[in-house]
């Protein structure tokens, strides 16, 4: 074993670029997927544009699309439909997700558990590396003619069977973004169980990884049925079959070449049973997050914490039977949306007492208004917003008027953008000390923080009420040629110039996160005086993670303990 | 134009020199619709205001177009036997296909292999231009209002596919992609005229959307001008 | 630096070593994606009603049926090749995984060889729905086989100099790559009555 650790010491290739240690892959991931954030955000930037200004010419920079996508700089229908469906692929599968799990799991999971390193280390490597060729798969698509996939991120066929070339490459993309997320969740799930220090018992495992836990047997049995559809759809458009494509089907009047026979809702079904875990795969990581923080800064115990761990079981239990409320619309009969309602309904009962127990935490506590506080708490009411928007969503009667409206995009992002992003970002304030010795700029973290939380609100918020409206999404003129649409497209322009404003917002993180790197202000092993064994590590934390035998005697959240001497009463103290 | 070289010069010019004197014969004719003419119905352009705005009386599809004399315009005549083999030069001349008051004109339209073939939206409504094709590559693009134009190029031989907008369903328009010059579609007056055809023996094939292709075979010596003319009928 | 606890030892609260927990864990997602498929089966199935051939209109049974036996015959010889080297008999392991690989490979054989009559007989994946669902379900579970012959004939051949050094780490090897063999075994099972037989 010091033969190979010498040998890591040695070459730049192996210690940063084909590593093996679970913190630099940790922060590959978390390179990678801040720079897909920053690319999936882009699209929409530019989506936005023709949104607000619909066929007029987009100054400076709309030439260089070239006359494919933007001729004279105006954005063709095509090309909106690329960047819609690619901002959903890109933010989900190579942004959010391997931003939660890959970069955070992976660097925070081992630290906080006392383990080496994950079970299998090479396995995390390739992970990775999956995922990275799946992005890069995806960026190229933009290139091929026809260009990315345009279907939507949801890629309902028949219309997906039938697109350009662009749909076979994100269906190439996808297979090994699910390899990816495979191998990434078996190994967690291991790593958990097994690399567990002395001590350190499932009621003592910190909230977070709880959180990863349950995430990670979600992406472990939601994804391999999109694997299957995934196969299908490729077998559909490069073998001629006909999986997704009924009998007797017409493109533009011409009947199809086919034998039929298929169903378009096995899709359907087969993508939601993903999708909705997947929904789960955003948030849970993110109240993982949250909950170190505030039980930090509040200096306070978690309030029920076993409820909360049997609840988060729960949540990852039921996201398995609810997938088909995407579907309300498709026709399936009040028996079985019966079902789905109720199961939906019931889905919520495990999320208000996550919140409610958020809450909880505030009540009473030493609160300390750190920038990952700040982020932390700006989550509580945004997930709010967005947990409680989508209960008349699970209700079939109402979603038949807001199914596939700007509602839905609202409702979704809410949970998504405010919710899980500020969470990660809470994360990466939090534990930049950790990886880098340094704190970040808390000016720059209060410019950076106050426009972002209020640039994400009059984004979303506004969405409501085109959505009530009846404004579609989808649609590349923001709804200007319907009637019914008329009294809420002047959203469009005030929703653009918000999105444009939140851009500029985010130009004081890249720039903290960068220079904090080099002359933050330095700062001990246990910054935050938390509790949890990843503040144990020397700083940053040597391959191999610790230095000394380590016990865990305590729960995760022994805060301002009667009769301790300080207000923080670390796992790996012996109690007296 | 760059890629001109020595030998597709030489070839200009011995065409010029050798072929066009040989070349001059013309073949030409009318094709007639016989037997009852089917009362077709309007077109209701009711969906789309902008369509409806373009046409002051009722527009009459265009899948049988008679003049009073019954004489069938859009009708693609085309030499499909007995042309030497050779590579013909590709007409610098696009072939321009309008979409006005939401309809394809022309309606049937041939064109070379590798001509360039312009796109044209004068409508200011939106239209997407989905070619139905089997051998070239199908493609299916939008044409906002704001794109007035746009061009494509088709590289491999294929006769008769429809070019469809998804928009408005009643527009259809048809294209045949040949390798040779050898075509014409017949006027409102039913004329076709194929020129400077080299004097030989041909098989003619006369082709309409709905009333399938009728063939005559016709002989041609230099300088000569042949008639042969096509009557179609409901079968 | 520290080792990775529990890659030979087994962990006293859950009872197992690091990679044995990994491929259940890995064959639990694999379950889903036969899940998913077999489901698509039913959909498709129900959805044609009375359309839906009998497999053997396509499919040869007795072929079929002669697959069925040389793949459990390989399961059988996966299993006796890990009980040799908890025996520590490393010549009878060899042999038994020597014959394990042979049997997959013969099952490979007999595949293309079904597949090739299919095509001779222009029975493609485009004709209906259920040469579609069967050439994908095959094939994926043929791409499995593909998979556990090369990681067998990585520990027969290089990986077993494994053996000398660390003997117990090379037998949760061959023990781990036996759960997935008889797990490819089991899909077949299910697969062969499905196609075949229903």
């Amino acid at each position: 074993m010091s033969e190979s650790h010498h040998e890591h010491e040695s070459s730049f290739w192996k210690k940063y670029i084909f590593s093996v240690d679970h913190k630099i892959i940790g922060l590959q991931y978390g390179i990678t997927s801040l720079i897909f954030l920053l690319f999936g955000f882009t699209i929409m930037m530019l989506m936005r544009w023709q949104l607000a200004y619909p066929e007029q010419p987009l100054p400076v920079i709309g030439k260089i699309f070239g006359e494919n996508r933007m001729p004279g700089g105006i954005m063709l229908p095509e090309f909106y439909n690329q960047l819609g469906a690619m901002h959903g692929t890109i933010m989900v599968f190579l942004g959010v997700v391997p931003l939660a799990v890959g970069a955070f799991g992976n660097y925070i999971v081992p630290l906080q558990i006392g383990a080496p390193d994950m079970a299998f280390p090479k396995l995390n490597m390739a992970s990775y590396w999956s995922f990275f060729v799946g992005g890069v798969i995806m960026l190229v698509s933009f290139f091929v003619p026809g260009g990315a996939a345009s279907s939507g991120w949801t890629s309902y066929p028949p219309l997906s069977d039938i697109a350009t070339v662009g749909q076979t490459m994100w269906l190439f993309g996808m297979a090994f973004l699910i390899t990816s997320s495979l191998l990434g969740s078996v190994n967690f799930i291991v790593t958990i169980f097994q690399l567990r220090v002395k001590g350190l018992t499932f009621m003592r495992l910190p909230f977070f990884v709880w959180a990863q836990l349950v995430t990670s047997f979600l992406l472990l049995l939601a994804f391999p049925p999109l694997e299957a559809a995934s196969v299908m759809q490729l077998m559909d458009r490069l073998a001629g079959t006909s999986f997704f494509l009924p009998s007797g089907l017409l493109i533009s009047g011409q009947p199809l070449a086919n034998s039929g026979g298929g169903s378009v809702l096995l899709w359907q079904h087969l993508f939601w049973f993903l999708a909705h875990p997947e929904v789960y795969v955003l948030i849970l990581p993110a109240m993982g997050i949250v909950t170190e923080i505030l039980a930090n800064n509040t200096r306070k115990p978690i309030g029920a914490y076993k409820l909360m761990v049997y609840a988060i079981i729960f949540l990852g239990f039921m996201s398995f039977i609810v997938w088909a409320h995407h579907m309300f619309l498709t026709g399936m009969g009040t028996a079985i949306s019966s079902f789905f309602q109720a199961t939906t309904m019931i889905i919520s009962i495990p999320s208000v007492v996550i919140l409610a127990a958020f809450f909880l935490t505030l009540w009473g506590g030493a609160i300390r208004f750190t920038i990952p506080m700040l982020f932390a708490l700006a989550f509580l009411p945004m997930f709010g917003i967005g947990g409680l928007t989508g209960l008349p969503l699970g209700l079939a009667a109402a979603d038949i008027h807001l199914h596939d409206t700007y509602y839905v995009i609202g409702h979704f992002h809410y949970i998504v953008a405010p919710g899980t992003i500020f969470a990660l970002f809470a994360g990466i304030y939090y534990w930049f000390p950790k990886a880098t010795g340094r704190k970040m700029n808390t000016l720059l973290g209060h410019l950076h923080f106050w426009p972002s939380f209020v640039c994400m609100n009059l984004i979303f918020m506004p969405m409501f009420i085109q959505g009530l409206a009846g404004v579609s999404r989808r649609l590349y003129d923001g709804g200007l040629t319907y009637a019914h649409a008329q009294g809420a497209l002047h959203w469009n322009v005030f929703i653009s110039m918000a999105v444009w404003t939140l851009a500029l917002s985010q130009i004081p993180f890249i720039i903290n996160l960068l220079v904090s790197m080099k002359c933050g202000e330095k700062v001990g092993d246990n910054p935050w005086e938390a509790t949890t064994l990843e503040w144990a590590t020397p700083t940053p934390p040597p391959h191999g993670n610790f230095t000394r035998e380590l016990s865990v005697y305590r729960g995760p959240y022994e805060y301002s303990v009667p009769g301790a001497s300080r207000d923080f009463s670390p796992q790996y103290e012996e109690k007296p | 134009m760059k890629k001109f070289n020595t030998s597709t010069c030489s070839l200009i010019i011995s065409v010029i020199l050798l072929g066009v004197p040989a070349y001059a014969a013309t073949i030409k004719g009318v094709v007639s619709y016989e037997g009852e003419v089917p009362n077709l119905k309007p077109i209701d352009m009711g969906a789309d205001a902008i369509c409806l705005s373009k046409h002051g009386s009722a527009v009459m599809p265009q899948i049988l177009v008679l003049d009073e004399n019954k004489k069938m315009a859009n009708v693609l005549v085309q030499i499909v036997s007995g042309l030497p083999k050779q590579e013909y030069p590709v007409p610098t001349e696009p072939v321009v296909l309008t979409q006005e008051g939401c309809q394809y004109h022309p309606h049937v339209v041939g064109v070379q292999v590798g001509q360039t073939v312009k796109v044209l939206n004068p409508d200011g409504t939106l239209h997407n231009v989905h070619a139905l094709c089997k051998v070239n590559a199908e493609f299916n693009l939008a044409m906002p209002k704001f794109r007035t134009e746009m061009t494509k190029v088709f590289d491999k031989v294929e006769t008769m596919f429809p070019i469809k907008c998804d928009v408005h369903p009643w527009m259809a328009g048809w294209v045949a992609v040949l390798a040779h010059p050898y075509f014409n579609v017949s006027q409102t007056n039913g004329a076709f005229e194929i020129a400077n055809v080299p004097a030989g023996t041909y098989e003619l094939e006369a082709w309409h959307e709905k009333l399938g292709t009728q063939k005559a075979s016709v002989t041609v010596t230099a300088d000569e001008t042949k008639e042969v003319n096509f009557t179609f009928s409901r079968p | 630096m520290q080792e990775i606890p529990y890659t030979v030892a087994v962990r006293q609260d859950t009872g197992l070593y690091n990679a044995k927990m990994g491929i259940w864990l890995f064959l639990a997602s694999e379950v889903m994606l036969f899940g998913g498929l077999f489901s698509a089966y039913v959909l498709l199935r129900v959805g044609a009603g009375e359309h839906w051939p009998l497999g053997a209109t396509y499919l040869n049974v007795a072929i079929g049926t002669f697959n069925t036996f040389v793949l459990m015959s390989s399961s059988i010889t996966m299993l006796m090749a890990w009980a040799s080297l908890k025996m520590k008999n490393f010549g009878h392991f060899k042999m038994y995984q020597g014959i394990t690989i042979a049997l997959a490979l013969l099952f490979l054989s007999v595949k293309g060889y079904e597949y090739s009559m299919k095509f001779k007989h222009h029975h493609f994946p485009s004709d209906n729905t259920f040469l579609a669902i069967y050439f994908t379900l095959t094939g994926i579970h043929a791409l499995h086989i593909i998979g556990g012959v090369v990681v067998n004939s990585y520990l027969w051949g290089p990986g077993s100099k494994m053996w000398q050094a660390e003997p117990e780490r090379f037998t949760n090897r061959i023990e781990v790559a036996g759960l997935y063999w008889h797990f490819v075994d089991l899909v077949w099972i299910f697969l062969f009555s499905v196609m075949y037989l229903l």
